[in-house]
């Protein structure tokens, strides 16, 4: 399923769970989602870059199992830009349902 | 050459040195984890390394979006221009002065040739001594956030275009095109600056980013 535009919507939505490392985030997307949401992994690291570009999340350095990993956390710039995209794609998913469920 | 250095040599092109190294260490970290991930479902090695690839996805794809939000070689090239640049000017005394007195000097001058009724010379003077003042000064000046960075740049822009209608008057748009062709190097850096604020976190803006 395509996932332009949505990814740093979910990226933020796995980071307000609990800070983690971009295989962790891609995998989470993933499961959540019964796998019907697949994107190249690839072009995970340039969209959190983005986020953190734009001061929505931080980066760490950690180890997980006795190796280094780069680790992000939601800011709270962060969460106040998650919260604005639920309501905003609560309601286009409102205004689609109300179309597709009139066809 | 294994696959994965294919992989990361495309996807790193035109990056600077710092934003390539991050990309390498964060896509091997990756790739290891996912590999592992892999061989711990039972698969035999060449396939846990061939879907651990696949899982990537086109290197060119990530190389257009990674340049999007990382430095590229030519920014990274500019912001150390810059940087030195600037280090030149505010630690040399004399440089300090001249640059500090001569739009002064100009902006005098076209204020007596105003006195003595030389419109012309005077308007030319002006326009010369306000760019210089707006491009020179800005340095000495405690512009280090981003609220007096932008009111800066509205003021360095609308002195820009008040210039050129200074100079050229009725025929200020040939003005601006002319302007614009002798000024483009200034547009390209400016342009430049814009991408890489886009590009860098707040926290690591060095000075003249503001400007």
């Amino acid at each position: 399923m395509n996932l332009k535009g949505t990814l740093p919507t979910l990226i933020l939505e796995v980071l307000v769970q609990e800070p983690s490392h971009g295989y962790r985030i891609a995998q989470k997307i993933k499961l959540s989602s019964d796998g019907l949401l697949d994107f190249k992994e690839g072009t995970l690291y340039p969209a959190l870059h983005k986020l953190e570009n734009e001061g929505s999340v931080e980066s760490y350095d950690g180890v997980e199992n006795g190796r280094a990993r780069r680790y992000y956390r939601i800011t709270p710039s962060g969460r106040k830009a998650l919260k604005e995209d639920r309501t905003e794609w609560q309601q286009l998913s409102r205004a689609v349902s109300m179309i597709l469920g009139e066809a | 050459m294994t696959t994965l250095d294919s992989w990361l040599k495309q996807a790193v092109r035109h990056l600077s040195k710092d934003s390539a190294d991050l990309v390498r260490r964060e896509i091997q970290e990756h790739y290891d984890a996912a590999r592992e991930a892999a061989l711990s479902r039972g698969i035999d090695p060449q396939q846990a390394e061939a879907t651990a690839m696949q899982a990537l996805g086109d290197p060119r794809v990530a190389n257009r979006q990674y340049r999007k939000v990382l430095l590229t070689s030519s920014e990274a090239s500019l912001l150390r221009q810059s940087n030195s640049e600037s280090r030149m000017i505010c630690s040399n005394k004399w440089m300090k002065w001249m640059l500090l007195s001569t739009p002064g000097t100009l902006l005098l001058l076209s204020a007596i040739f105003l006195a003595m009724h030389r419109s012309d010379i005077s308007r030319g003077m002006l326009a010369f001594g306000a760019l210089m003042a707006l491009f020179f000064v800005p340095p000495f000046l405690p512009i280090y956030t981003i609220a007096r960075g932008r009111i800066y740049r509205v003021i360095k822009w609308t002195v820009f275009l008040g210039g050129v209608l200074v100079v050229f008057g009725i025929e200020s748009r040939t003005g601006l095109w002319l302007a614009s062709c002798c000024f483009f190097p200034m547009f390209f850096t400016e342009w430049k600056r814009m991408m890489i604020r886009r590009k860098l976190p707040i926290a690591q803006w060095p000075r003249q980013l503001y400007l």
